[in-house]
């Protein structure tokens, strides 16, 4: 016996109301818009086709075919709160600066060492700071391709004491948002930051 | 930072017994620091920062997330991150709380020459008293784990103090206070291997660490800190943990068998002096006056 032992036909039922969802209502699998690779499930439509998107100048994509090579993912650190607490001394103690986190093997591929200035350009933007050379991210084979995957904390950016500093040496500051692309879930509404397109450069 | 409701057991550079030794029994207490449960969120730095109420000092990016190479006089407690990778090419990113080690046979404590400086209660919390501090470094150079840090301004070493004023109004301390993740206990030292022990065993046999165990070096006696570690065949790993901590030979030949050698040379000179006297007398004067030494 099913665990359905209330609805007379014993099988679970699903209510989902026209209207409720922008897609679905059962899950499947999309690529990010931006994608390395072809959906291998759906290779007619490798993305969400009900996406939110903005429709300014500013929000273009990239391919791998246009030099965007390289999977970006955006996250926080335990140490610091978003925007906040690059303002307190003590957070600023803990992390002083923004980094961008590349894979060992990708940094000795393009002779990249830990503390160099690397420049992160996505079509809609681009973002410079010191890379951290770490083992903890590893390449990944995707549909048989050797892929390389960066993160980048993205707590800097605006006004800081890191950033306040930088500016009176003059240096041009970027938040690493202008990177990701304003991409969103039709129903939950979070934004695609976690996959996207960009070229790494050593600078 | 000495405290009216804590004992002194051990004096540093202190001539004759204790005042007031064995009058008082207290539970040695301990830190259980579980690496396995540790997310490296800092909160612990903070929080010893803070209650300590230790200015803020400039860190720069260094290619890892520890804050900063090694402690500092101002920044008693650092959780050094370190990616380790097994022999089956999987990683572990392993992050360990760095602190003084309250050493039951503190190597600090028998390196330092003033009277007092650094003292041993009887719950086993090595204190270090700055206004006796003469700064001579001793005990930097005592200390198998690299922990007491010289300021060049007040010219004193400082380290952790497991945070006597806390724990000797019956609090824990702020570090442990401020854990998350209840990776970090606090309690008689007793409880505290219980615990430990415990949880190496479960690290065993439920999940994949066999070598799993507990880091308390006999060393020094034991320590007022103590590790459950992932693989505790390698205390390395984390941070360059010393798998057999000791106090350094030149120490205990100073402080033991030289200290003794010297004072006999000292006593045996004088008494040398004496007998000579005794046996010879003072020394005569040569009165004649030498040729041509006077017009």
């Amino acid at each position: 016996m099913g665990p359905f032992i209330m609805n007379p036909e014993g099988v679970g039922r699903i209510f989902a109301p026209l209207g409720a969802f922008a897609d679905g209502p059962f899950p499947t699998f999309y690529e990010p818009v931006e994608s390395p690779t072809d959906n291998l499930l759906h290779p007619k439509q490798t993305h969400n086709p009900v996406v939110k998107r903005y429709k300014t100048p500013f929000d273009k994509y990239g391919s791998v075919k246009d030099g965007f090579d390289v999977v970006c993912t955006t996250y926080r650190l335990t140490e610091h709160y978003h925007y906040w607490t690059k303002n307190n001394p003590m957070n600023v103690q803990l992390v002083p600066e923004p980094f961008v986190e590349i894979p060992e093997e990708m940094a000795r591929e393009r002779g990249i060492q830990g503390g160099d200035h690397v420049r992160v350009e996505s079509a809609r933007g681009e973002y410079t700071a010191k890379a951290m050379v770490t083992k903890r991210i590893k390449p990944m084979v995707i549909n048989g391709k050797k892929t390389y995957q960066i993160g980048i904390p993205i707590h800097w950016g605006y006004r800081g004491i890191w950033e306040d500093k930088q500016r009176e040496e003059g240096a041009h500051i970027t938040n690493v948002n202008v990177l990701s692309p304003t991409v969103i879930d039709p129903n939950a509404y979070t934004p695609e930051f976690k996959g996207f397109l960009v070229k790494v450069t050593k600078v | 930072m000495s405290q009216a409701t804590l004992r002194v057991q051990k004096i540093s550079g202190h001539a004759g017994t204790v005042p007031g030794e064995d009058t008082q029994r207290q539970y040695t207490v301990a830190k259980l620091v579980d690496t396995t449960t540790c997310i490296g969120c800092k909160a612990c730095e903070v929080a010893c920062v803070e209650w300590n109420d230790m200015p803020f000092s400039p860190t720069t990016f260094d290619n890892t997330y520890q804050t900063m190479p090694e402690t500092r006089w101002n920044y008693w407690n650092l959780i050094t991150f370190d990616e380790h990778e097994k022999e089956d090419g999987s990683l572990m990113w392993l992050m360990r709380k760095n602190q003084c080690m309250h050493c039951a046979e503190p190597g600090c404590l028998a390196a330092c020459p003033s009277d007092g400086a650094i003292v041993q209660y009887t719950n086993g919390i090595v204190d270090f008293q700055q206004d006796k501090c003469i700064g001579c470094g001793y005990c930097i150079s005592g200390c198998p784990f690299n922990i007491p840090k010289f300021n060049k301004e007040t010219k004193r070493v400082y380290k952790c103090t497991l945070c006597t004023d806390r724990v000797s109004e019956g609090l824990e301390p702020a570090c442990i206070k401020a854990c998350p993740t209840g990776c970090l206990h606090f309690g008689s030292k007793e409880d505290m291997l219980v615990l430990a022990n415990e949880r190496a065993k479960q690290l065993k046999d439920h999940y994949s660490f066999p070598n799993a165990g507990v880091y308390d070096p006999q060393g020094v006696g034991g320590t007022g800190v103590i590790y459950v570690l992932h693989d505790a065949t390698q205390p390395e790993l984390y941070g360059g943990l010393p798998s057999n901590p000791t106090i350094p030979l030149m120490v205990k030949l100073w402080k033991g068998p030289l200290k003794w050698l010297g004072n006999i040379a000292m006593v045996g000179g004088i008494l040398g002096l004496f007998v000579h006297y005794l046996r010879f007398g003072p020394k005569d004067r040569d009165e004649t006056p030498s040729e041509g030494a006077r017009p």
